[in-house]
C-alpha cells in the first residue's frame, strides 16, 4: 500500500469560482523525495497547505489524503502536528523566539514534552545540522541561509515522518540554498523521512529528488520519476516552467538525440563527452561585443561607508563606472555589501568619504527633489515595503507623476505596459510576488527615472516572471534607460546584462562584459558554462550551450 | 557633529537659564539674617510653644536624636515678651523679625506657611502629624498668618500641635 | 563570563533583590555609602571601566545637581550657610541631598549590574515560571522589536529612493515618516499571519505548554542561597529593629558603632559584595591552576 495517497482531491478557496486544486491523485512512497512544481499560482501551495490540518485554508474540500491509511482529518492534533513538519517560504515571518535555542524548543514545549526530553532533543539535532556554533545567538543576527536552516531544525526537533517545505529557497541566495537543499538531502537519506517539496527552480534539487510532480491549474499534468518527467516535457517547451528545469535537462531536449537524460551538472558533461564529436576545446565565437563609448552616467570613487561609527567599514575605498543606456549586474555573496553599494548610488547612504558623481554632477549638489524626479529610481528588494494603501490602483494613483516627457505619459498607458489591469481592485497583500513587483515598478516609473537601480529583482519569482521582468528591462533600456541590478541570481544576469561587475570585501574587484566575466569565472558562473568547461569556451547562456553542442554533434 | 553643536547649544542655554534665575534671588549671609532690630510703633505680645511635645505620650521620644538637646525643658522657644511691632505688619513678619532677632531658626515653604520653628517642623510626631499654628487673644484664626494684620496690643501665640484637636483648635 | 552570570537565575534575582530594597529603604549613610561603592565597584568589574567610567562622567553633573537641589528647597537644618529668599540654606540639608544622590546613582548602578547579568533567557525563565505563555509573550517581544525596527529602517531607505525626504518642508518630511511607520504597520499585521500559521503548524494552542530553559540548579547554589538567605534574615532583622534609621535634620546624628549597628555594616558589606567576591575566587583560583600547567 503507498504510504500517502492522495485521491481525487479538489478544493475550491471560498469566495472564488475557480477550483485551486481539481481532482487531483498521487501516490508517494515512504522515503520519496517528491518535487511538486508549477508556475506561481499553479496550485502547488494550496497542495502542499493540504497536509497540514492547522494550515488548510477556508473553503470547500472534496477527496482526501491519507497517511499510512489514516485520513488526515482524522488525526490527532497530536499526530497532526508531530508527524507531518511544514517549512514556509519566507526565513524571517516563521520565527517566533528570540534566541536560537528557544526556537528550536518551541513545537517540543507546545507538545508538553518535558524539559529533560526536550534537552536531550535539541541537542541532537543541533549536532545534525551543525547549529552548535550559534546555539545561543539572538534570531535577529542570523543570516537568510542561517534561518531556514533553523526553521527546519525546529521542525526536526519533532521527529517528523513526513516533511513539506513550500518554496524553502526562493528567498535564499545560491550558496544558502544549496546548503539547504543538502541538508533535506540527508534528512532523507538517513533518516528516511518522506520528504515533498514545491520549487520553480530545479536546478540542484531537481537531481536529488526521485519523484517529480508537474502541477497546473490546480490539475496534476505530469507524474514520474526526473527522467520521466524530464521525457514528457520534451515537448513542452513553452510550459511556463520549462525555464526552470535543470539545464542539463534542457541541453538533453535541445539536442534531440536521445539517450539517457543527464540530471545534473557531472552527468551533462558525461553526456557531452559522450555524444560530441570534436572533442578539442572549440572556441565559440564571440558576437560583437558592443564597444565602451566610456560615457558614464555614475562614477564613484574612493567611497567608504560603515553603518554606525564603532561598525566596520561595508564599503572601502569602492570604484564603480556605469555606462550610460547599458544593464550593468553587480554580483558577489551574501550580506556582503551590494545593497548597500546601490543605496549609495540612490543617495539612501551617504558615504563618509569618496565620491558619487550622477551624471557629471556630485550626488551632494542635487537639491531637493532633483536626484528623485527624472534621474534615480530604485525598486527595493521586497517591494511590499511600498504599499500602504488599500487597493492597487491607489497605489499607482498616489505616486505623483512625472511622465510627462516619456515615452508613456497616462497611468492606463503604464497599467498595460505592466498588464496591471487585472489586479487593479486587488488589495496589494493580495497579490503574487511577482505581480507585487510590478506595482512597485509602476511606482517608481511614474517618476520617469532615467537610471533604474534593482535590488535583487528575481528573489522569489517563477521563471515565467522573471522572462516577464527580462521584457520589462530589455524595454527600458531600448528607451535609454541605464539600469543598474543588484542579485545573486546568476543566471538571470548571465543572460540579460551587458556589464557585470562582483563585489567583494567592499569594492568592486572583477568588471567586464557579461559574457568575458562569466565565460572567465571557474566557480562564480553559470551551470552552462560549468558544463561546457574543457569542450567550448565563451559559452555562458543555456541557448548557447545547446546552440554549439548541436552544432558540434 | 551635529550632535555635539546641538550639546554645546543646550548647555549654554541651561547656563544662561540658571543665572537668570540666580539673579532673582536675593542672598544675605548668615550675620546679616540675625541682624535684625526690632522696632516699631506700637507692642504687642508674643510667645512660642511647643509644650505639648513634651507633654503628649511618645511624642518626645519620636523625634530625631539631635533634636531632642534642642527641644526647651519649659517648652517655650520664646517666653510671653513683650514686642515693638510695626504698623501693617502681619503675624508672619513678626514672626520673622523675632526669630531673626532671636536666632531663632524659621522655615517658611510657599511663602506663608509655617514649616518649622526652632528646628521642630511639622509632620514631625509619629512621622506624620504634627504642625505650627497660632493664636490671637485667645482664638484661632481662620485666616492664613501672613493675612492677619497686627494691631496695638495684640497677644500672639505660636503653638506646636501634635494631634488634632489637642490645643483645642476643633472646639467652637 | 563572571560567576554571578552562571548562577541559577533565582539566585540572582534574589540577590540583587535585596541588594536594592535594603538599599531603598533607609537614609543610613554607611549602608548608602557601601552601596554606592559596590555597586558601582561591580560593575566596573563587569563591563570593564572603560564603560563604567565613561558612564560615571555622564552622571556626576547629575549627582551634583541632585545634591545642590536638596538645599535650595529644604530648609531644615541647623547649620545655616546662608540665607536666600529669607530661607536658611543649610549644610545639613545639603549633606541629605548628597545622600540622596548617592542612594540613586547606586540604585542606577545595581539596576545596570543586573540587566547584564540578567540576560533575556533567565528573565523569559522566571517569567515562565510564573506562566509559561507570559514568557512566550516576552521571548516573542523581543523577537519583533529588532525585526520591526529594522523592517523601518528597510522602508524608510525604500520611500527615500523614491524622494519621499527629499522637500525642505519639514511637514512633509513628517508626513512621509507617519507614511512609513503606517507600511510597517501593515507589514506587522501581513506577517503575523505567517507567524501564526507557523506557530499552529507546529501545536501552538494545543495543551498546556512546557518551558524550556537551560538552567540546572547546583550545589553551589544551595550554598549561595543559604548565604544569601541569611545575610537578609539578620539584615531585616536588624533594620526592623530600628537600626537602620537615621537623623540629619536639625543636625546629622552620630553614626552607631553599637554592636547591633556593627553586624548590619558588616552583613550588607558582605551580602552586596557577594558577586565580586565570587569574581575574585575565581580569578584567584584560575590563576594557580594556570601556574601549575
Amino acid at each position: 500500500m503507498e504510504y500517502i495517497k492522495i485521491k481525487d482531491l479538489t478544493f475550491t478557496y471560498s469566495g472564488s469560482a475557480r477550483k485551486a486544486l481539481d481532482n487531483v491523485s498521487i501516490d508517494i512512497e515512504k522515503g520519496d523525495f517528491a518535487v511538486v512544481c508549477g508556475s506561481s499560482g499553479s496550485g502547488k501551495s494550496t497542495l502542499l497547505k493540504m497536509f497540514k490540518k492547522q494550515l488548510i485554508p477556508k473553503g470547500e474540500l472534496i477527496g482526501e489524503i491519507t497517511i499510512e491509511g489514516e485520513e488526515i482529518k482524522h488525526m490527532s492534533d497530536h499526530d497532526a502536528t508531530r508527524k507531518i513538519g511544514f517549512v514556509m517560504q519566507n526565513p524571517d515571518t516563521q520565527i517566533v523566539t528570540d534566541k536560537v535555542w528557544h526556537e528550536l524548543a518551541f513545537g517540543l514545549e507546545n507538545l508538553g514534552v518535558a524539559p529533560d526530553v526536550i534537552r536531550l532533543r535539541v541537542s541532537e539535532v543541533s549536532q545534525f545540522f551543525g547549529i552548535t556554533t550559534w546555539y545561543h545567538k539572538s534570531t535577529s543576527e542570523l543570516s537568510g541561509g542561517q534561518k531556514q536552516l533553523l526553521n527546519l531544525a525546529s521542525i526536526m526537533a519533532m521527529n517528523p515522518e513526513v516533511l513539506l517545505l513550500d518554496e524553502p529557497t526562493s528567498q535564499l541566495d545560491p550558496i544558502a540554498s544549496i546548503e539547504f537543499l543538502e541538508s533535506i538531502k540527508r534528512i532523507n537519506n538517513e533518516l528516511g523521512v518522506t520528504i515533498i517539496m514545491s520549487s520553480h527552480n530545479l536546478e540542484d534539487v531537481y537531481g536529488m529528488s526521485n519523484k517529480v510532480v508537474v502541477v497546473e491549474d490546480g490539475a496534476c499534468q505530469l507524474i514520474g520519476s526526473p527522467i520521466e518527467v524530464a521525457s514528457g516535457m520534451s515537448d513542452m517547451q513553452t510550459h511556463p516552467i520549462y525555464d526552470g528545469l535543470p539545464t542539463s535537462v534542457r541541453l538533453y531536449h535541445g539536442m534531440e538525440i536521445g539517450g539517457v537524460c543527464p540530471l545534473n551538472v557531472k552527468e551533462a558533461r558525461e553526456y557531452l563527452s559522450l555524444n560530441i564529436q570534436n572533442k578539442n576545446s572549440i572556441l565559440m565565437e564571440k558576437d560583437q561585443a558592443v564597444p565602451k563609448v566610456n560615457d558614464n552616467v555614475i562614477e564613484i570613487s574612493g567611497c567608504y561607508f560603515r553603518y554606525n561609527r564603532n561598525g566596520h567599514d561595508i564599503i572601502k575605498g569602492a570604484e564603480l563606472r556605469v555606462e550610460r543606456g547599458e544593464i550593468t549586474a553587480i554580483l558577489g555573496g551574501n550580506g556582503v555589501g551590494k545593497s548597500t553599494l546601490l543605496k549609495v548610488i540612490a543617495g539612501v547612504a551617504k558615504p563618509y568619504a569618496g565620491k558619487v558623481i550622477i551624471e557629471g554632477k556630485n550626488i551632494k549638489s542635487y537639491k531637493g527633489n532633483s536626484l528623485y524626479r527624472g534621474l534615480i529610481g530604485m525598486l527595493p528588494q521586497d517591494p511590499t515595503l511600498l504599499f500602504r494603501r488599500n487597493t492597487v490602483r491607489e497605489e499607482i494613483l498616489s505616486m505623483k507623476s512625472n511622465m510627462e516627457e516619456s515615452t508613456i505619459v497616462t497611468d492606463e498607458e503604464l497599467v498595460k505596459l505592466l498588464n496591471l489591469e487585472k489586479i487593479l481592485d486587488l488589495h496589494p497583500y493580495d497579490i503574487s510576488g511577482g505581480e507585487a513587483q510590478k506595482v512597485a515598478f509602476a511606482k517608481v516609473l511614474k517618476s520617469n527615472p532615467s537610471i533604474v537601480l534593482l535590488d535583487e529583482p528575481t528573489k522569489g519569482l517563477d521563471p515565467l516572471a522573471k522572462r516577464v521582468l527580462a521584457d520589462l528591462l530589455l524595454s527600458l533600456k531600448s528607451q535609454g534607460k541605464t539600469i543598474i541590478i543588484v542579485s545573486h541570481d546568476i543566471e538571470f544576469c548571465s543572460m540579460y546584462a551587458d556589464r557585470c561587475s562582483m563585489f567583494f570585501d567592499g569594492g568592486i574587484v572583477a568588471d567586464g562584459n557579461a559574457r568575458e566575466f562569466f565565460s572567465g569565472n571557474s566557480y562564480y558562473t553559470t551551470a552552462s558554462a560549468r558544463i561546457a568547461k574543457g569542450f567550448f569556451e565563451g559559452v555562458v547562456t543555456t541557448n548557447q550551450l545547446i546552440a554549439i553542442s548541436r552544432h558540434c554533434l | 557633529m551635529i550632535k555635539r553643536k546641538s550639546k554645546i547649544i543646550s548647555f549654554i542655554a541651561l547656563v544662561a537659564l540658571l543665572s537668570v534665575l540666580l539673579f532673582g534671588c536675593t542672598f544675605t549671609s548668615v550675620d546679616d539674617h540675625y541682624s535684625v532690630q526690632l522696632e516699631g510703633d506700637f507692642e504687642v505680645s508674643f510667645l512660642i510653644s511647643c509644650e505639648k511635645v513634651l507633654t503628649t505620650e511618645g511624642a518626645f521620644e519620636g523625634l530625631p536624636n539631635t533634636l531632642k538637646p534642642l527641644i526647651p525643658k519649659d517648652g517655650y522657644f520664646i517666653p510671653k515678651v513683650d514686642v515693638l511691632c510695626v504698623e501693617g505688619d502681619s503675624v508672619t513678619d513678626l514672626l520673622r523679625k523675632i526669630c531673626a532677632n532671636k536666632n531663632i531658626s524659621l522655615t517658611i515653604t510657599g511663602g506663608n506657611y509655617i514649616a518649622s520653628i526652632g528646628g521642630l517642623s511639622e509632620k514631625m510626631y509619629a512621622n506624620n502629624l504634627g504642625g505650627w499654628m497660632y493664636k490671637v487673644n485667645g482664638v484661632f484664626p481662620n485666616k492664613s498668618a501672613s493675612m492677619y494684620t497686627l494691631v496695638e496690643g495684640d497677644i500672639v501665640e505660636w503653638l506646636y500641635t501634635c494631634e488634632p484637636g489637642d490645643l483645642g483648635e476643633l472646639e467652637w | 563570563m563572571s560567576r554571578l552570570e552562571r548562577y541559577h537565575p533565582i539566585i540572582v534575582f534574589l540577590y540583587f533583590l535585596m541588594c536594592i530594597i535594603t538599599v531603598m529603604f533607609t537614609m543610613h549613610p554607611v549602608i548608602i555609602i557601601l552601596s554606592f561603592v559596590i555597586s558601582i565597584a561591580l560593575s566596573f568589574q563587569l563591563e570593564g571601566c572603560r564603560k563604567v567610567g565613561k558612564s560615571l562622567l555622564y552622571i556626576i553633573p547629575i549627582m551634583i545637581i541632585i545634591a545642590l537641589t536638596n538645599p535650595l528647597f529644604v530648609h531644615d537644618g541647623g547649620t545655616e550657610l546662608f540665607f536666600m529668599n529669607g530661607n536658611a540654606v543649610t549644610l545639613e540639608a545639603l549633606i541629605y541631598g548628597v545622600m540622596i544622590s548617592l542612594k540613586l546613582v547606586s540604585i542606577i548602578y545595581w539596576f545596570r549590574a543586573y540587566n547584564y547579568i540578567m540576560t533575556s533567557d533567565k528573565v523569559i525563565y522566571l517569567f515562565g515560571k510564573v506562566s509559561p505563555r507570559l514568557s512566550l509573550l516576552l521571548t516573542m517581544s523581543l523577537r519583533f522589536v529588532p525585526l520591526y525596527a529594522r523592517k523601518f529602517r528597510e522602508a524608510d531607505d525604500a520611500s527615500r529612493a523614491l524622494g519621499a525626504y527629499a522637500t525642505s518642508n519639514i511637514k512633509d518630511k513628517l508626513m512621509a515618516k507617519l507614511h512609513v511607520f503606517a507600511i510597517v504597520f501593515s507589514y506587522s499585521i501581513e506577517s503575523a499571519v505567517t507567524t501564526s500559521d507557523s506557530m499552529s503548524a507546529r501545536g501552538y494552542g494545543m495543551r498546556r505548554r512546557t518551558n524550556y530553559h537551560n538552567f540546572k540548579w547546583s550545589m553551589s547554589d544551595t550554598i549561595m542561597f543559604l548565604f544569601v538567605a541569611l545575610g537578609c534574615v539578620t539584615l531585616a532583622t536588624i533594620m526592623i529593629l530600628g537600626y537602620s534609621g537615621f537623623d540629619y535634620y536639625p543636625y546629622v546624628d552620630d553614626i552607631n558603632i553599637g554592636v547591633a549597628s556593627i553586624v548590619m555594616y558588616v552583613s550588607y558589606f558582605c551580602l552586596a559584595s557577594i558577586g565580586m567576591i565570587m569574581e575574585i575566587k575565581e580569578a584567584v583560583s584560575w590563576s594557580i591552576l594556570r601556574s601549575k600547567i
